[in-house]
């Protein structure tokens, strides 16, 4: 057991493992989008080596680093590296996503997944207006914006704007301007998302940006100040 | 009255031809005058304030920030590379690379203007201030590694022709550092980067192959970093491994743009 965890724990078997993640993920990056995920990137193995690497990287924290003030940034970066793969997995096990279309004056409180599944909305969505400016007297798009009301029943729950990077919050979920139909200029597409992933990851960012911080321009300060 | 479109080319056709007087001094400082460094120097200095002086025209006359193609990532990457060796040959008194640092900044600025340069209206999902930073970001690494690269190569030439000692320490030391630089640069430009694909369209990762081999660039060079802090690998393999990583830094940058598909494809 100890012997075990020794090895889980040794940075030969990290770094192997980091370099083995690296050459599949260049075989994936050089196949064809649609035949990387179907082999690679939603399959179990490849699920698998990011447990492995998570596991490495545990082991290493809790019995190879050395708890000071100095190894603060190592410490954190590597946790935070845990907290992002944490995060996708939670992404891609809870989240949820897909499309609604909606012509002006239509409601809905239903979406479709990628797979034609259909998922309900605790609101429901109205479209009220949908519009596209231009750049002036150019061919070009500048923004294009649905303006909607969400109800809950009959009551209301707020009216918005979404727009292109200006998503629309709603309990948990993110209503997103994902396009349009152009031969109705009537009619939106919105993309739905509920991902509970989103904050863990977040939350992994900003804490390895100060690990790395802390490991690359305040350490080797530290390290001369002491002699 | 000249307007700003103009000005902006002819100074960044000044500021590619000071790069290539710095270039020349630089090439002379080393073989034979000395005194001339100073000289050399002061010619890339002022190729650098030309360059910033057209990307300065460019924003004006856009009305955002000159980073939503190839041409203008590339005028900046350029920029970056500049600005970086300026700053290392301050603070680490590294002489000896200013002729091949400039002839690379040179190239690159050169292929830069090779590439569409008209301004085009930005198109919905590109404005976005995380864009802005997440261009400004990679670009800072990449510039980073080009660094690393070309003292990497220093230290694989010098080991070649058996002059080793001193210098080749430093080249080691040199590599180290613009690698920490651009590992911290790269890891802020694959986070702004997500942070943007999820305002943008609710994903912060999707596995693009850009994004995708971003990942696998950062994790060569946090193998480098790992190799050398703890397995002490010694200077001529880890510069094998930094030169390895560059290559990685080109097909991301490049190489994804022409032979593979994806959500990148306007830069």
């Amino acid at each position: 057991m100890q012997r075990l965890l020794r090895f889980l724990a040794s940075d030969g078997f990290g770094l192997t493992l980091l370099l083995l993640i690296t050459l599949i993920l260049m075989i994936a990056a050089l196949l064809k989008p649609e035949t990387a995920w179907q082999y690679i990137y939603i399959s179990p193995f490849f699920f698998l080596l990011w447990v492995f690497l998570s596991i490495s990287l545990l082991c290493a924290l809790f019995f190879r680093f050395r708890f000071r003030f100095k190894s603060l940034g190592s410490i954190l970066t590597h946790a935070c590296v845990v907290l992002i793969l944490i995060g996708g997995a939670v992404s891609a096990f809870f989240g949820e996503r897909g499309f609604i279309e909606l012509e002006e004056g239509q409601s809905s409180d239903l979406f479709y997944d990628d797979a034609d599944r259909t998922h309900a909305l605790p609101f429901e969505i109205a479209l009220k207006d949908f519009s596209i400016d231009y750049y002036p007297g150019q061919p070009y798009i500048k923004e294009f914006r649905s303006t909607v009301e969400l109800r809950e029943g009959n009551q209301l729950l707020r009216t918005g704007k979404i727009e292109v990077n200006g998503p629309l919050k709603e309990k948990g979920y993110l209503l997103y301007q994902s396009g349009y139909d152009e031969e109705n200029p009537r009619k939106t597409l919105l993309e739905v998302v509920r991902d509970p992933g989103v904050p863990i990851v977040y939350t992994g960012f900003v804490l390895l940006i100060l690990g790395l911080s802390f490991v690359f321009f305040v350490k080797p300060n530290l390290r001369n100040h002491a002699g | 009255m000249p307007d700003d479109l103009y000005l902006m080319n002819v100074s960044l056709n000044f500021a590619l031809l000071e790069y290539l007087v710095g270039a020349v001094l630089y090439a002379v400082s080393a073989s034979w005058k000395k005194n001339l460094f100073l000289f050399a120097r002061c010619f890339l200095f002022l190729g650098f304030l030309s360059h910033t002086v057209s990307m300065g025209f460019r924003w004006i006359r856009a009305g955002h920030a000159p980073l939503t193609n190839t041409h203008e990532s590339m005028v900046f990457l350029a920029w970056s590379i500049v600005l970086l060796y300026l700053v290392f040959e301050r603070v680490y008194r590294l002489r000896e690379l200013g002729l091949w640092i400039s002839l690379f900044a040179l190239s690159v600025l050169a292929y830069a203007t090779s590439f569409d340069k008209t301004i085009h209206p930005i198109m919905p999902a590109l404005q976005s201030n995380w864009l802005v930073f997440h261009v400004m970001f990679c670009m800072l690494g990449y510039g980073s590694f080009a660094i690393a690269f070309i003292t990497s190569l220093g230290t694989l030439f010098l080991q070649r022709t058996k002059r080793k000692g001193n210098l080749l320490q430093q080249l080691d030391f040199l590599s180290y550092k613009a690698i920490v630089f651009g590992f911290f640069f790269l890891a802020l430009g694959i986070i702004t980067g997500a942070v943007w694909g999820n305002r943008s369209w609710g994903r912060y990762w999707g596995w693009d192959s850009k994004e995708t081999w971003a990942l696998i660039t950062w994790f060569i060079y946090g193998l480098y970093l790992h190799l050398r802090a703890t397995r002490k690998w010694r200077a001529v393999s880890l510069a094998w491994v930094s030169v390895i990583g560059f290559l990685s830094v080109v097909f991301t940058y490049l190489g994804v743009n022409y032979l593979l598909s994806g959500l990148h494809s306007y830069a």
